[in-house]
């Protein structure tokens, strides 16, 4: 026995009589029985210890106990015929097999050994049985016995099914009331997407000498509160409702209920206020590439109010308030977290439910991300080479390219998903400064601010003259072309219809042309085109005339029309083929 | 003096060397010319000299079929080291090309879908070598039956085509197909009881329809008995090995490649070379003459005449110089 005033469970509104708590001994308590179970000592089963350090009483303290027989352990002799009101509390833990096992708590009545009801009642009727799932307080009311060794604990064990035991950690004696209420709580409200409310609670509270008073007490995580409670005729019954609150609450409730000596406090009881959420959203495509990515999901399921729409949260943010499950989500990173919430008509307002589960969604951002050139001049041919990502450039013949106005695209040749080439001709009066440039292709389209400059015409690069000038049908000569700059890569020349473009030859801004004029090419002036892959040069004219009406001759031409090869001519020839071999 | 090439600049065309040399036939009975200072010629028929250099290849569209059974672990480890050595080749090709990689599997929402990020991986990548052996390592939870055959023919048919492999297959562009397992084929569920059939039938199809190559290569199991090696353990591939034969494509052991020269084999067949090139004007009849690298060719080529073009029997090789000389009316 120690002192009372150490234990935790000290009570103003009783006195101790005895406390054992068998920590340093067995209290001279007397185990008995057929199996001779009830033992003493460090507990090595069950709970682990005891309930105030490793010592207790136990059905055997490192197993399972013993099948078929009946044991007990009685208390020690203690004189309770000068107290009042002697109340027995014990601090027990068990799990003992429910199919036929039981341990209840005896008095002697003079005759028979008879059982005592805890205050709480037992489990079943059997007894304690079941799991405590942990040690438990248990109180009895001692009126009428005269001594503690009139009391005691039995155990009774069929002959299948053990399991831990029965343990007893601590037993004491107290004269007047140490007795707490017992809050049983008998109506919980669940989950609910009911926002108005009320929610009906009730609880049983149980207590020897019957409660005097009990609160309703509430918590959303921001405001606490009270609630009344109403007894009902039979004494133990309380009954309470909790307000309606907003969605997307957790609201706590307890009960507090009091003897007038003993507070006890129910548990903590909790139930949400959510409108229910969508289904998770999911692509609704074969692969999310484009700008905007097609998403869908399910109405929420069994919504108490009607839906009015969804917000859509794009990492965290809202972006899209769609009426129908369904949205075309603009994307602007290749990774996306996006949630879903449905908008319900509820007596409170329009209120937003719980949100759907995520979607981690993975995009492809179409992009322009290369042109070159990326400055053009007024009045211009030029090549655009464009680069893009996730485009898909040419997927279902779509590769567009739109530079705005002035800037017109006369031929477009894709070389994969990524690549393409726009020929483009710059109007003589397109808008000089930046612009943006948009590029579509067979996933959507991707604008590129400021991507393309164009520039004054008056500087544009040119050719500046072509010698010679004119040549006749039939003819075959060399030309040569000056141009403002050097071709930034090997040219191609087109010298109009029906002239034949051969050999070609740079050096620096001049290009050297060997050319045969068939005879039946257009008579007049052909334009004149150089090309190096990145822009047509033009300016300078061609004009063919027709052999038949030569402008004078010069010389080795015999008089009245009548002309011969001369050997001088045809050296001539032969000199600019050789020399043009040894050059190439 | 830079020597030019006409007319190569839209960057997938034939480049086409520029150098045209004409000749003045002196005609019978007719001596049509003037001398303007210069000295210019006329005549009755031109002799032209065009010259061509085989530079640039076709477009391609290629297709890893990469098997994901369990047993490849070791194997597709192996391939995703070794493939940046077909990147490479790819990219020295300079061809336009495309390459896709899908797994062996024939059922499942993921079947016949390109794999990786880009799943169309071009020249114009961040890194094409990295995305395409990120894209190889299709994993080894790969469902039975494996069915390489089934999975291309999955990735590039309807409704993947237009669907999730969108811009994959280009019409104009050339198919080489490269199956990489070390199990045979088991595609009936996808192409029915002639898988290879099918498949042969599919690729002329495809030749057809796009007027280029479209063939399959096989890096699988020996030939009867499979195979043991340092790539691993294969059972022959007897069904892959028999299209790849049936196409013109070609054929490697999975257990024991020579990985170096194998990508770069594959990279080069990959890509074809045009057979076609252009003349600037008809030709007179008879008077075409062929020289390949300064060889002439009395054979292996004919005349196109609508448009006028010499067509060849087999495509020159990469850089090689072909000369057409022929006679025009002046």
């Amino acid at each position: 026995m120690i002192p009372a005033l150490l234990l935790p469970l000290v009570l103003a509104a009783s006195d101790p009589l005895a406390v054992w708590d068998f920590a340093e001994d067995d209290g001279g308590f007397q185990p008995s029985g057929e199996a001779d179970q009830w033992e003493w000592g460090p507990v090595a089963s069950g709970p682990g210890a005891g309930w105030n350090g490793e010592d207790a009483w136990a059905t055997l303290l490192d197993r399972d106990y013993f099948n078929d027989g009946d044991d007990y352990l009685t208390f020690p002799t203690l004189d309770l015929t000068g107290a009042s009101r002697p109340v027995l509390g014990l601090a027990h833990w068990y799990d003992i097999d429910e199919g036929g096992d039981a341990g209840l708590v005896e008095r002697w009545d003079g005759a028979a050994w008879q059982p005592l009801e805890p205050v709480y009642g037992y489990p079943t009727d059997a007894g304690f049985t079941g799991a405590s799932d942990g040690w438990v307080e248990d109180w009895f009311d001692l009126d009428g016995v005269s001594d503690a060794s009139l009391l005691r604990l039995a155990f009774h064990a069929d002959a299948s099914g053990a399991r831990a035991g029965w343990y007893l950690g601590l037993a004491r004696i107290e004269d007047g009331d140490p007795v707490p209420p017992l809050v049983v709580y008998t109506l919980l409200p669940e989950d609910t997407q009911d926002v108005e409310g009320p929610y009906a609670v009730a609880a049983r509270i149980v207590d020897d000498l019957g409660a005097v008073s009990a609160e309703l007490r509430w918590s959303d995580g921001v405001d606490e509160g009270t609630a009344p409670l109403a007894v009902e005729a039979d004494g133990e019954t309380w009954d309470g409702e909790l307000d309606g609150v907003e969605p997307g609450t957790e609201l706590c409730w307890w009960i507090e209920a009091t003897d007038g000596d003993n507070l006890a406090t129910g548990e903590t009881a909790c139930f949400s206020v959510r409108l229910p959420a969508p289904g998770p959203p999911a692509v609704a495509a074969d692969r999310p590439v484009g700008a905007a990515v097609p998403l869908a999901w399910e109405p929420p399921e069994d919504p108490l109010y009607p839906v009015l729409g969804y917000v859509v949260y794009r990492d965290g943010e809202p972006v899209a308030w769609p009426v129908d499950p369904e949205v075309e989500l603009p994307v602007s990173a290749e990774r996306h977290e996006v949630v879903v919430s449905a908008v319900f008509d509820t007596p409170r307002g329009d209120r937003e439910g719980e949100p759907s589960e995520a979607l981690e969604l993975e995009t492809a951002i179409p992009a322009v991300v290369d042109l070159s050139p990326a400055e053009v001049w007024q009045g211009e041919r030029v090549h655009l080479a464009v680069t893009a990502r996730y485009l898909l450039l040419g997927a279902e013949g779509v590769a567009e390219l739109d530079a705005g106005e002035g800037v017109e695209v006369v031929d477009t040749e894709v070389l994969d998903v990524d690549r393409a080439v726009f020929t483009v001709e710059v109007a003589a009066d397109a808008a000089t400064g930046a612009r943006a440039l948009t590029l579509t292709g067979g996933a959507g389209s991707a604008t590129l601010e400021d991507a393309l400059t164009v520039l004054d015409g008056a500087d544009r690069p040119a050719l500046l003259a072509i010698s010679p000038d004119a040549a006749e049908q039939g003819e075959a000569l060399t030309l040569e072309i000056s141009a403002s700059d050097p071709p930034e890569a090997s040219p191609t020349v087109d010298l109009g219809d029906g002239i034949i473009v051969g050999g070609i030859e740079v050096d620096g801004a001049t290009i050297r042309v060997e050319a045969t004029v068939e005879a039946d090419a257009p008579v007049g002036l052909h334009p004149v085109t150089v090309d190096d892959g990145r822009r047509v040069l033009g300016g300078v004219e061609l004009r063919v005339r027709d052999r038949a009406a030569p402008p004078e001759p010069v010389c080795g031409c015999a008089a009245g029309g009548s002309r011969a090869p001369t050997a001088l001519a045809l050296l001539s020839l032969l000199a600019a083929a050789l020399a043009f071999r040894r050059r190439g | 003096m830079t020597r030019t090439a006409s007319p190569p600049p839209p960057p997938n065309r034939l480049a086409r060397a520029g150098r045209l040399l004409l000749l003045a036939l002196p005609a019978a009975g007719c001596s049509d010319f003037l001398i303007h200072g210069e000295d210019p010629v006329v005549a009755d028929t031109v002799a032209v000299t065009e010259e061509f250099v085989q530079t640039e290849p076709s477009a391609v569209d290629i297709l890893w079929v990469v098997d994901d059974t369990p047993s490849m672990a070791a194997e597709q480890a192996a391939l995703a080291d070794a493939i940046e050595g077909f990147a490479e080749g790819l990219l020295d090709l300079g061809a336009a090309w495309q390459v896709g990689v899908v797994s062996t599997d024939i059922s499942g929402e993921d079947a016949g879908v390109l794999r990786g990020n880009p799943w169309i991986i071009t020249p114009a990548a961040d890194d094409p070598t990295a995305a395409l052996a990120d894209a190889a390592l299709v994993g080894t939870d790969g469902a039975e039956p494996a069915g390489g055959l089934g999975a291309a023919w999955l990735a590039l048919t309807e409704p993947l085509a237009s669907g999730a492999n969108l811009g994959f297959r280009r019409p104009e562009a050339a198919l080489h197909v490269i199956v990489y397992a070390d199990g045979d084929d088991a595609s009936e569920p996808v192409l029915g009881d002639d898988p290879a059939g099918a498949f042969l039938d599919f690729l002329a199809d495809e030749a057809a329809a796009s007027g280029q190559p479209a063939i399959l290569s096989a890096i699988v199991g020996d030939s009867p008995s499979g195979c043991v090696g340092s790539g691993g353990t294969a059972v022959a591939g007897e069904r892959y090995l028999a299209v790849a034969e049936g196409s013109g494509g070609a054929t490697a052991s999975v257990c024991d490649p020579d990985f170096a020269v194998l990508m770069d084999a594959l990279a080069s067949i990959s890509a074809p070379f045009p057979d076609t090139f252009p003349l600037s004007a008809v030709p007179e009849p008879g008077t075409v003459r062929v020289s390949v690298d300064g060889e002439r060719l009395d054979g292996g080529w004919s005349l196109s005449e609508d448009p006028p073009a010499v067509v060849f029997d087999e495509p020159p090789p990469a850089g090689a110089v072909i000369e057409v000389r022929y006679e025009v009316p002046a």
